[in-house]
């Protein structure tokens, strides 16, 4: 593909399990790599942890009980429940220089539309670390917020974490609806600002706002057989293997 | 600044010709646009790498990045020190954060890989 994509495909809100979500997600890459920018929402089938790329398997043994995935990015232990997590990947045509401005500006984004339905979000200024009472220390990715990660009522509520591959760049991050039960130190957005946000709409209304502040447009479509095919094969290569998530 | 007395790839690795092995780090310009390292998995010693294919990856403020051999041939030794102190790669880039020497293959070309002035104009344009 030549030029600079000026369109991004939006894939409507879907429920995956933990290791279709990360192949899909890889999937998304991989058509980024070759040119096409997509944003994808979804939601979890069942709770699930998943670890950052490089953390060791044993970090999720205080979370016995729930399956564990390992991403394709970086960072530090989720655990997703109620929650809507976006997927963005673009091509690196479309990529900003430095990797953080993309998570700082997506994240603006997000804060905006909920301050918009009645959220009151502050954007986290530099590196930190929260002290929740009981919490379990250093593998909480929403214990740490980074630069430009999501905060509302002193929780961390929108934070985001990217792979970059030869040619695109994915970028998947988790917006913390409601408090888990598997991890009850951390509270959600309907918690601390006493909202019901209707998760559909808020999906639908990221999916015009993300595209306009990319300066794309967007037009729906959803997965071709040949993607489902493709992430079927990584749900066994990788995601769904032994091999792949207690490799470290 | 990139050192004179180094070879550039297009991907961002930097190559010292050193007797008969290449010695292989990450330029300035990758680091900065990393910023904090905090992870980084080598190959082993033995390994053999190709030119232009993967050969390692890279964690900085939740990005995983690949990192790409810029030479065929195989590692020779690896910057054991990494595994401790990953963000040395951030503070010296060229020195004590290098990241592994290669053997060049015996067919082994350096002739793709840029000079430092090339380098600057590229990452000038990024």
């Amino acid at each position: 593909m030549t030029g600079k994509p000026t369109e991004l495909r939006l894939i409507p809100l879907e429920t995956n399990s933990a290791e279709m979500a990360m192949a899909l997600d890889e999937v998304l890459l991989e058509g980024a790599a070759a040119g096409k920018p997509s944003l994808r929402f979804y939601q979890w089938a069942s709770p699930t942890v998943t670890l950052g790329y490089f953390q060791p398997y044993s970090v999720a043994a205080g979370f016995s009980g729930l399956p564990v995935v390992r991403r394709p990015t970086g960072g530090d232990l989720l655990v997703h429940d109620h929650e809507l997590t976006y997927a963005l990947a673009l091509p690196d045509s479309l990529v900003p220089t430095k990797v953080e401005e993309l998570a700082c500006l997506i994240h603006r984004v997000i804060a905006r539309s909920l301050n918009a339905r009645g959220v009151s979000t502050t954007c986290q200024p530099a590196k930190g670390k929260l002290q929740i009472a009981g919490a379990p220390e250093g593998v909480l990715c929403f214990l740490h917020p980074a630069a430009g990660d999501v905060l509302a009522g002193g929780f961390k509520v929108v934070g985001s974490a990217q792979r970059r591959s030869r040619g695109g760049l994915l970028q998947h991050g988790s917006i913390l609806m409601k408090a888990s039960d598997h991890a009850r130190w951390l509270k959600g957005i309907d918690e601390v600002s006493g909202t019901d946000l209707d998760v559909e709409e808020l999906a639908r209304s990221l999916g015009t706002e993300i595209p306009l502040a990319l300066s794309l447009g967007h037009s729906g479509r959803p997965w071709s057989g040949e993607e489902k095919k493709r992430a079927l094969q990584l749900v066994t290569e990788r995601y769904g293997s032994v091999d792949w998530n207690r490799r470290r | 600044m990139n050192p004179k007395d180094l070879k550039y790839a297009k991907s961002h690795e930097w190559v010292r010709v050193d007797g008969d092995t290449c010695v292989v780090g990450l330029t300035r310009f990758a680091v900065d646009q990393l910023t904090d390292i905090t992870y980084i998995e080598l190959p082993k010693v033995g390994e053999r790498v190709t030119g232009g294919e993967g050969m390692g990856e890279v964690e900085s403020v939740k990005a995983v990045s690949d990192i790409y051999a810029p030479l065929d041939g195989e590692i020779a030794a690896v910057n054991d020190a990494l595994s401790m102190d990953a963000s040395l790669v951030s503070r010296d880039p060229y020195g004590e954060g290098w990241l592994v020497r290669i053997r060049p293959a015996k067919d082994g070309r350096l002739d793709h890989l840029m000079s430092a002035e090339e380098y600057t104009r590229q990452t000038e344009g990024a």
